[in-house]
């Protein structure tokens, strides 16, 4: 269980980093590249390896190598945690934590399924046409309901548009909002979501990542507004913009696990599509930049950087699959007879698959 | 009955009053074909229809009896309409429909024999 101490650590940080940067350059960087920084932090933390670099002092890795020592030294310094830590009472705590957690996650949604579930098809040729003209691999289904007030879209398999019966909004807005939900079913914001509320239930005792959760979703509906807005002339872009604000009214029920149109702060969106400036290459050289300092930072999550000795060229990667001290790290590298060498008579050389699979089996008959 | 029927629940409501008793495994099997349902979804709206006083459960075989009429239904929402809508006046529903050009020249007639009687 301690790994997942220590990750907090470095994910705090990694929050941080990027919140800082929202702040600063929200009007400068797409809402596209601030998700792909969550999703680079959000694939770190459901990694549930500890991944050990071996780099050369070489020149080009040095930076890189001097950064993870970095956080490595703020690593350790966590590992003095006090025993109390460690216990087996804190470890139920967390257990009963996250069961509360994902429960409420799940039975939040399933309630709200319950009700989805009633919606009537809907018939019209418009839809039909729509439907042809929007084809994906997944079938999408567009429903109206007169329990909900704002369009939606639930599903990850069987995509669902939920549209509110007998609403204005169906007459005026119906363009915009199917093309809003179906960029969200394209991008797999439903999915997305999933991950997140998993995430939230097992870090769920540190307040950062529920500051994640929250900027998440909102950057979820950026990126959403930016890829529906992006080829269309400043007309429609006001159309859009009408639509998110006639809509600003309609409140609709928290629920957790739905893309909705219009929840989240719309003052924000509404600011960020009026005043980005678009495609300057300074810009681009920033979203750059930014995306690889959060993914050097985020590998200080799952990686562990040990010294090298080493005097050969390859780079070798060990995964180490354990913190206690005795157990066997497993090299990939290259030259798996070189990798073989290096260990010696301590390990094994294994292919990464076979790497995973071990350490999986290793974690659920720990959990056991 | 004092409560709202939804959307969902009229589609239930709509079978039993065209067909009259009919069992539940049935409405589900209709409603599957005709929208989609699943079996449990048809349940429940069945279930929401019981609590509201809509449909009475009978044995064997979960028999379901509609226990308020077409008309009545209809009325609640006129109603309902109208109080909020018109402020509780059906002769401005009325005008609003004349005037909507929803009502032919049969239409208005029928409306002046049903005054004419009444």
């Amino acid at each position: 269980m301690e790994w997942i101490l220590h990750r907090n650590i470095m994910a705090g940080m990694v929050i941080l980093c990027i919140v800082t940067a929202r702040k600063i350059f929200i009007y400068r960087i797409p809402g596209r590249i601030w998700l792909l920084l969550w999703k680079i932090l959000m694939v770190q933390l459901l990694c549930p390896f500890t991944i050990a670099l071996r780099l050369q002092n070489a020149d080009v890795s040095r930076k890189v190598a001097g950064l993870l020592r970095f956080q490595e030294k703020i690593k350790l310094s966590g590992n003095e945690m006090p025993p109390l830590f460690a216990g087996r009472i804190m470890k139920i705590i967390w257990l009963l934590g996250v069961i509360v957690i994902a429960g409420i996650f799940i039975s939040s949604h399933l309630t709200k399924r319950i009700v989805y579930c009633t919606a009537i098809p809907v018939k019209e040729n418009y839809f039909e046409e729509w439907r042809k003209s929007h084809a994906l691999k997944r079938t999408v289904e567009i429903k109206e309901s007169d329990r909900i007030a704002v369009p939606l879209t639930y599903g990850v398999i069987r995509p669902v548009i939920l549209l509110p019966a007998h609403a204005d909004i169906r007459e005026r807005n119906l363009a915009f909002v199917l093309e809003h939900e179906f960029i969200h079913i394209r991008c797999l914001d439903v999915l997305l979501k999933w991950i997140l509320a998993i995430i939230c239930s097992i870090y769920w005792y540190n307040p950062l990542i529920w500051v994640m959760y929250n900027l998440v979703n909102r950057d979820m509906e950026l990126s959403c507004d930016e890829v529906l807005l992006k080829n269309h002339t400043p007309e429609y872009r006001k159309e859009y913009l009408q639509v998110l604000i006639d809509l600003e009214e309609k409140r609709v029920q928290r629920d957790l696990l739905c893309s909705s149109f219009c929840k989240y702060p719309m003052e924000e969106r509404i600011r960020v599509m009026v005043m980005t400036e678009r495609h300057r290459f300074a810009n681009v050289l920033l979203s750059l930049s930014i995306v690889c300092l959060i993914t050097i930072l985020s590998i200080g999550i799952t990686a562990r950087v040990q010294r090298t000795d080493l005097q050969d060229e390859s780079a070798t990667v060990v995964i180490s699959c354990g913190e206690e001290a005795g157990e066997v790290p497993y090299i990939i590298g290259y030259d798996e007879k070189k990798a073989g060498e290096i260990l010696g008579e301590q390990g094994f050389a294994l292919t990464i698959s076979q790497a995973i699979i071990k350490r999986a089996c290793i974690s659920c008959w720990k959990v056991v | 009955m004092e409560k709202k029927l939804y959307d969902s629940e009229l589609k239930v409501m709509e079978i039993l009053w065209r067909q009259g008793e009919v069992k539940a495994k049935n409405i589900a099997d209709i409603l599957n074909q005709q929208i989609g349902w699943s079996k449990t979804t048809t349940y429940t709206v069945i279930k929401k229809c019981i609590d509201k006083g809509a449909i009475e459960r009978r044995e064997p075989d979960f028999m379901c009896h509609v226990l308020i009429s077409k008309e009545e239904a209809q009325k609640y929402e006129t109603d309902e309409l109208i109080e909020k809508m018109y402020d509780g006046h059906p002769d401005r529903l009325v005008a609003a429909l004349i005037g909507d050009k929803r009502l032919d020249k049969a239409g208005i007639q029928r409306l002046k024999e049903l005054i004419e009687n009444s």
